[in-house]
């Protein structure tokens, strides 16, 4: 299992694009991917879930990957969040 | 201006206030689209039933996904990315195996039919959405409703094709408008889109500016007060609808719309006149802004400059505050673009009834005697002074001035005048580029600094009258609460004694004088305000013109004539009167719209 904690930079943080941008990437995966943000979690593969934690511009997401290809999967996740979701 | 809530009068028109979502002016028949929101019944189901619900409920997702993909397909050429973005996500939602499971769940685990279980979910992830606090996130909850009633009509194998039908120009009246009945619009002669639902960013919205047609939404009933061919005038600058208007609202809105489609045109020539009365005196428009697209706006109605600068706008969404770099991004392209005009930035406004996430979270007994702005700003001390950088580096060219909020007395000015200091001389030790010679003003809002200008105005280089505080704090009036909001004017005898005294002590102190508050946006106002002397007054770039027009057609004289005959009256109501009167003498046309 591994964990990572992100901050969400780009201008409106995890709103719609950003959010169906990651939920394809999370779906190519076999692993449970879990996102927390204060104290709620979210199934990393449900882009209702995303919607719901409200991540905006500024704040921490934690990221918890477990499964045969974890480690794969958080590389993807990680180069996609870094790069604020290819915005400007 | 009468104002009904909702009751119909039998030939009166109807005034309805909802969300500006689009500007401009329409006056059209109404096309009521009332596509019937799906209350269904619990329906139990037995056991052997329930495979067949969740089939019955898979081929309906897919389905609603196909219809979807197409208006995607079809939007994604005409529209902007705005709207493709947002279909996208609702594609994204009826891919959502963890969240469909839930309805899928609740078909085995509760033994509701699909229609039921669907409406049972989708409602609570709506209701759930309508609690969050991030505008964006909320009117999202419209996507998800528009989604339920899609999947509803699959199971119930109801028609889903374009159910829009125009045919001569109308104005759009429904409840809520789903991605598929927009697609259609593009394609009919749409005057305006109003809606029951909705905010700034939901859907309509965006299509409605996308559309280049006006739009005002959340209405919450408009769909139950008009019937199919009710004139309408759509006020998309104001958010309101008028139903069934008058003759001579009608006239006058039209005289409006074609002064607002001449307008650009018009203005974009008279902009590089300067604004001053017929007897010459200059009067400065400035415009108050929150965002940095409105940017755009100000040009088209020749802004003389940027005279409130509300930063709470880059504060809040977010749950960290915008770094120093940042905000010298934002306000150093705002000064660019303005120069060599003027641009007054008011540094952080919040509090009150505007909160930011993760900082002030407790509630208050009293948010409005609070800590808000100033207060709350010289706690963070790290905050402002990133803001008060960000000022001075954007201060390069020397247009940008400082503007403080709440401040109450003395001690305040003194404490950001340290501040100030400092954040010069960190910028020094940090070697970057900033000018350090600026303008520093505050608000006048608090009754305490009217008393004490005379004082004040030795210390600081302006004063700008916000009037909705300094209203609500010298009558102790609430305008939001609608028990007491009829006792709320910036017409109150009170209100107008102690904009002369500000004014007065700024002259005696030679320093400048003006109003960023909505009195300097009223055009009811604006010969009072002349004749008190005001040069600068600031207000929504939606009213510039009109502002500005008055200017334009009043002598000082005159405006000093009728200055004399309120200045002595005690009663709000009676200095109401002479100030309509006056209005309705010298401007019959705008006096109707107003």
């Amino acid at each position: 299992m591994i964990k990572k904690v992100f901050t969400i930079k780009n201008k409106y943080g995890l709103h719609a694009r950003p959010a169906a941008l990651l939920v394809k990437t999370t779906g190519k995966f076999k692993s449970d991917i879990q996102i927390a943000k204060d104290g709620l979690t979210a199934n990393g593969k449900s882009i209702m879930g995303i919607m719901t934690l409200v991540a905006e511009s500024g704040s921490e997401i934690e990221i918890t990957v477990d499964g045969e290809d974890k480690a794969e999967a958080m590389t993807a996740i990680a180069e996609l969040i870094e790069n604020n979701f290819f915005e400007e | 201006m009468k104002k009904t809530n909702g009751v119909r009068s039998k030939r009166g028109q109807v005034i309805l206030e909802g969300i500006p979502a689009s500007p401009g002016i329409s006056v059209g028949p109404c096309y009521l689209y009332s596509e019937p929101s799906w209350q269904p019944e619990p329906q139990v189901i037995t056991k052997d039933q329930i495979e067949d619900q969740i089939n019955c409920f898979r081929a309906a997702v897919e389905k609603a996904h196909g219809q979807l993909q197409k208006s995607f397909d079809q939007t994604q050429k005409q529209l902007g990315d705005d709207v493709a973005e947002i279909m996208q996500m609702q594609l994204g939602i009826l891919e959502d195996r963890v969240f469909l499971q839930e309805v899928e769940d609740t078909i085995k685990g509760k033994q509701y039919d699909a229609t039921y279980a669907t409406y049972v979910i989708f409602r609570q992830k709506k209701e759930h959405f309508l609690q969050m606090s991030n505008e964006y996130f909320r009117d999202r909850a419209y996507d998800i409703q528009n989604l339920k009633e899609m999947i509803i009509r699959n199971i119930l194998g109801r028609e889903d094709a374009s159910k829009i039908s125009i045919g001569d120009p109308a104005i759009v009246v429904a409840d809520n408008l789903s991605p598929t009945d927009t697609v259609s619009l593009y394609r009919q002669k749409v005057l305006g889109l109003t809606t029951n639902t909705g905010g700034k960013t939901s859907h309509t919205a965006i299509v409605a500016r996308s559309l280049g047609v006006p739009a005002v939404v959340g209405l919450k009933k408009i769909t139950e007060m008009v019937k199919p061919g009710d004139m309408l005038v759509l006020d998309g600058n104001h958010g309101r609808v008028i139903i069934n208007p008058t003759k001579a609202t009608v006239a006058a809105y039209k005289e409006q719309r074609r002064i607002f489609l001449n307008l650009e045109e018009k203005l974009l020539k008279e902009s590089t006149r300067e604004t001053a009365t017929k007897d010459g005196k200059r009067i400065y428009l400035h415009a108050n802004i929150e965002f940095e697209d409105e940017l755009s706006h100000l040009l088209k109605v020749g802004a003389d400059g940027i005279g409130l600068f509300r930063t709470e706008g880059m504060f809040l969404n977010r749950s960290d505050f915008p770094s120093e770099d940042e905000q010298t991004q934002v306000y150093s392209r705002i000064a660019e673009k303005m120069y060599p005009n003027k641009v007054v930035i008011r540094t952080l406004d919040i509090g009150g009834d505007k909160g930011i996430p993760g900082y002030i979270t407790t509630k208050e007994e009293n948010p409005f005697l609070g800590w808000r702005a100033i207060r709350f700003w010289l706690d963070h001390k790290t905050g402002f002074l990133a803001q008060l950088k960000a000022i001075l580096r954007a201060n390069v060219k020397g247009n940008v001035q400082i503007l403080l909020p709440m401040v109450s007395g003395l001690g305040e000015i003194y404490q950001v005048k340290e501040l100030i200091d400092e954040a010069k001389s960190t910028l020094e030790k940090e070697g970057k580029d900033f000018r350090g010679e600026i303008e520093l003003g505050i608000m006048i809002e608090i009754p305490s600094v009217v008393v004490m200008a005379d004082i004040l105005a030795q210390e600081v280089d302006f004063f700008s009258i916000g009037t909705n505080d300094l209203v609500q704090y010298t009558l102790a009036v609430d305008r939001g609460n609608e028990k007491v909001a009829n006792l709320y004017s910036h017409f109150h005898p009170a209100v107008l004694r102690m904009i002369k005294m500000t004014i007065d002590a700024g002259r005696a102190a030679n320093i400048p004088v003006g109003m960023c508050g909505e009195m300097a946006g009223d055009p009811l106002a604006i010969p009072v305000l002349l004749a008190m002397g005001f040069e600068y007054l600031s207000a929504s770039h939606t009213v510039i013109p009109e502002i500005k027009k008055i200017i334009r057609e009043l002598s000082l004289d005159e405006c000093n004539r009728f200055y004399q005959q309120i200045q002595d009256i005690s009663m709000t109501g009676d200095v109401i009167e002479i100030v309509k009167d006056f209005f309705r003498t010298n401007f019959p046309e705008m006096y109707k719209m107003n």
